[in-house]
């Protein structure tokens, strides 16, 4: 691609939105008034007495299912007895309420820090997601957690959490890679599997072109004769991205049991 | 822009003000291009930097300031077109905001139909293309805010420019024709 050609986009971009520019004053008498505003309204609500230099916390476009500070709140906080797998240890409880961490990543080879923070879920599990990226959505009893950054042109992002407590996972599995087969092109059953999370593996997609739909679920037992059911949908092109963002979720996933 | 951030961090209003002013131009004209439409490039770029004052403590200074800012950007954008195709009837929206139909339409001379074209592209093209040319983005940027494989980029913008080739030549044989 010649340089005279590159030229010519940058020109055309930057002429095409010179008028645009001209808003940046209002913009900023905009931005001010708001955060002037919120700070009234935070001083209002929360320190009638004293104002506070610290920044205010955005109110949240997505409802948190769970915030931080109730998890905090949560005092009592009993664990299911023994060790069954995916269950928090005791001597895990401090790790796995610090509210905010910072996990390693490794994306295509490279490796990445992101800070995660933690989520609580009443359907009785925690796990940690980057709230830059991600939020949390809950509806008709399952978790939907999902990049606050869609694009419209690939099949939907998400990750979606629900638990059945009606049926074993043996029968689940057999069940969710009979529907796969009926609507995917690849159906794959991996059987048992120890990570991201011990768990039956199943795996399906619509194809091997980059937007193809991936969907891959992982049961796991729930060791009280129910299952989680972890569904995460993608497209074929994000599976080093997205799949593997999903999967690091996972791996700090955790039950638990608590009495509030 | 780390001592910048500090500031901010510590509740400096004129660092933010110093902040705004260094990326407002940029975030405005990528807005648009994202967008195609000035106002709500304007509302998406006011979003977007409430967002960063709001979340600023959880910014890790150790990793670069402008993906991020330009991630919440892009998603801000979007959310905002995405709410308004919910939420407002075009036709409303056009009497509400009188007046911008016609400044959208701003002719700025032979490279009018390269911008056009530059429209018309898909937004997994679209948008490279903007951070590219517009911010001057390198591919490496350009992926992590847009949280791609930078092949994948580097395959999008190539795409990208291929297509406004073809519809420029396209246009030019067309004016030939009727020269």
């Amino acid at each position: 691609m010649n340089k005279k050609f590159d030229d010519q986009i940058k020109e055309s971009l930057m002429k095409g939105t010179e008028e645009s520019t001209k808003l940046k004053d209002e913009i900023w008498n905009k931005i001010e008034q708001e955060i002037d505003a919120n700070q009234i309204k935070q001083k209002i609500d929360h320190n009638p007495i004293g104002g506070s230099r610290r920044m205010i916390k955005q109110k949240r476009k997505t409802p948190r299912i769970f915030g931080l500070g109730a998890v905090a709140a949560a005092l009592l906080i009993v664990f299911l007895a023994g060790t069954a797998p995916g269950h928090a240890a005791i001597d895990r409880v401090r790790e796995l309420f610090v509210p905010e961490k910072t996990i390693v990543e490794e994306l295509e080879g490279m490796e990445e820090e992101t800070d995660v923070n933690l989520q609580k879920s009443r359907l009785g599990y925690v796990i940690y997601f980057d709230e830059q990226r991600y939020s949390l959505d809950s509806l008709d009893g399952k978790d939907k957690i999902a990049p606050i950054e869609q694009a419209d042109y690939v099949p939907e992002v998400f990750m979606e959490i629900e638990q059945v407590e009606d049926k074993d996972i043996e029968t689940l599995a057999t069940e969710i890679q009979k529907m796969l087969a009926g609507e995917y092109e690849t159906v794959r059953n991996e059987g048992s599997v120890d990570s991201p999370i011990e768990s039956i593996y199943l795996y399906a997609n619509t194809g091997n072109n980059w937007d193809d739909e991936v969907v891959k679920y992982y049961l796991v037992d729930n060791t009280q004769g129910g299952v989680f059911v972890i569904k995460q949908q993608f497209f074929f092109e994000a599976s080093e991205g997205f799949g593997v963002r999903f999967d690091n979720m996972l791996k700090e996933f955790q039950m638990i049991s608590l009495e509030e | 822009m780390n001592e910048l951030i500090k500031q901010i961090k510590a509740g400096d209003r004129e660092a933010f003000k110093a902040l705004y002013d260094q990326y407002a131009n940029y975030t405005i004209r990528v807005a648009t291009g994202i967008t195609r439409n000035k106002m709500v490039a304007a509302d998406a770029v006011q979003e977007t930097f409430i967002r960063v004052y709001n979340n600023i403590n959880s910014f890790d200074e150790d990793k670069p300031f402008e993906p991020w800012l330009y991630r919440i950007l892009i998603n801000e954008c979007n959310r905002i077109l995405k709410n308004q195709s919910k939420t407002i009837p075009i036709s409303n929206y056009l009497e509400e905001h009188a007046g911008i139909v016609e400044e959208d339409v701003y002719k700025f001379e032979e490279y009018e139909e390269l911008y056009t074209a530059v429209n018309e592209l898909d937004d997994m093209n679209r948008i490279p293309i903007i951070l590219k040319y517009l911010e001057g983005f390198t591919e490496l940027q350009i992926a992590d805010t847009l949280n791609l494989n930078v092949n994948t980029v580097k395959s999008r913008l190539f795409k990208g420019r291929e297509k406004l080739k073809k519809k420029m030549a396209a246009l030019n044989e067309r004016r030939h024709l009727y020269e």
